[in-house]
């Protein structure tokens, strides 16, 4: 019976309010994680997949709550990614909590006119 | 089988009765399982939208604490006023860049903009003289001393 009653330890992720916006030859996406420093971001790309995940320090309170109403748990947020990023240089960049992700289109997929030569 | 109390699973502190958002999330969690959804609701919930931050307040002897989280905010924006024990937070959380041409795509925004004021009332201990302020990877934290007649004191018992 013991093994039923064990407290899991497991912490709970939230995905985070996003803001996708795609401009001439690039995608900007921009993550609002509240609470987490650069140390404790993480960004990866792994095949077609980028993955953030964004660890929050819980503070240390004492005494009692009187109002509760961030939400608590780890940010994460995975994309797939086709072939028209270039995923060499996605850049990042973290200012007053919020992520901003900058996804540069490959030349294959921008829009572009083709010259009709005369002959 | 034995009656067991359930217990809080991740969040052994928390007080239960402040615990709805709390429920809420794990609520829709134990669903998403429970039908196979991995994550399933790409938005970040549906009780999740409201135009004003998030905010705790916590209380100990000495003080009282309050967090917001306001990303993106920048700190000219924001202006923090208190009046006895109310303490207001008032600002504007301005929008992103827009997407100016025709060809530009706006494909999801979660994110709200806009003026925001919400006034939060603490207990009547609180010294409106001292409180401190600060604004820090998107989270305002804002802590507010006690007066000192409320707070606890330490008697020297003389043994004779």
């Amino acid at each position: 019976m013991s093994d039923i009653v064990k407290t899991e330890e497991r912490r709970r992720t939230i995905t985070p309010a996003s803001h996708v916006l795609e401009t001439e030859g690039k995608v900007t996406v921009r993550l609002e994680m509240p609470g987490v420093s650069q140390a404790d971001l993480e960004i990866r790309v792994e095949g077609q997949e980028l993955t953030v995940v964004g660890k929050r320090q819980e503070e240390a309170t004492k005494g009692t709550w009187l109002v509760r109403e961030r939400r608590r748990g780890d940010f994460q947020k995975t994309y797939s990614v086709d072939g028209s990023i270039d995923l060499e240089k996605i850049g990042a960049e973290l200012s007053s909590g919020v992520l901003i992700l900058t996804l540069p289109m490959n030349d294959s997929a921008r829009p572009r006119n083709i010259e009709i030569k005369s002959p | 089988m034995a009656i067991l109390k359930w217990k809080r699973v991740s969040y052994p502190d928390a007080p239960n009765e402040l615990d709805a958002l709390d429920f809420s999330d794990r609520f829709q969690e134990d669903w998403n399982r429970l039908f196979g959804w991995q994550g399933f609701p790409e938005t970040t919930g549906l009780l999740d939208r409201s135009d004003s931050p998030a905010i705790d307040v916590a209380e100990t002897a000495e003080d009282c604490t309050v967090w917001a989280d306001i990303p993106g905010l920048d700190r000219k924006d924001l202006q923090l006023s208190i009046t006895a024990n109310v303490l207001t937070l008032k600002g504007e959380k301005k929008a992103p860049a827009k997407g100016e041409k025709d060809k530009d795509r706006l494909y999801r925004d979660e994110t709200w903009t806009g003026n925001f004021q919400r006034s939060v009332s603490l207990p009547n201990s609180v010294d409106p003289d001292k409180v401190a302020a600060e604004f820090h990877e998107g989270v305002l934290k804002i802590t507010i001393s006690k007066k000192a007649e409320h707070k606890p004191r330490q008697i020297a018992v003389v043994v004779k």
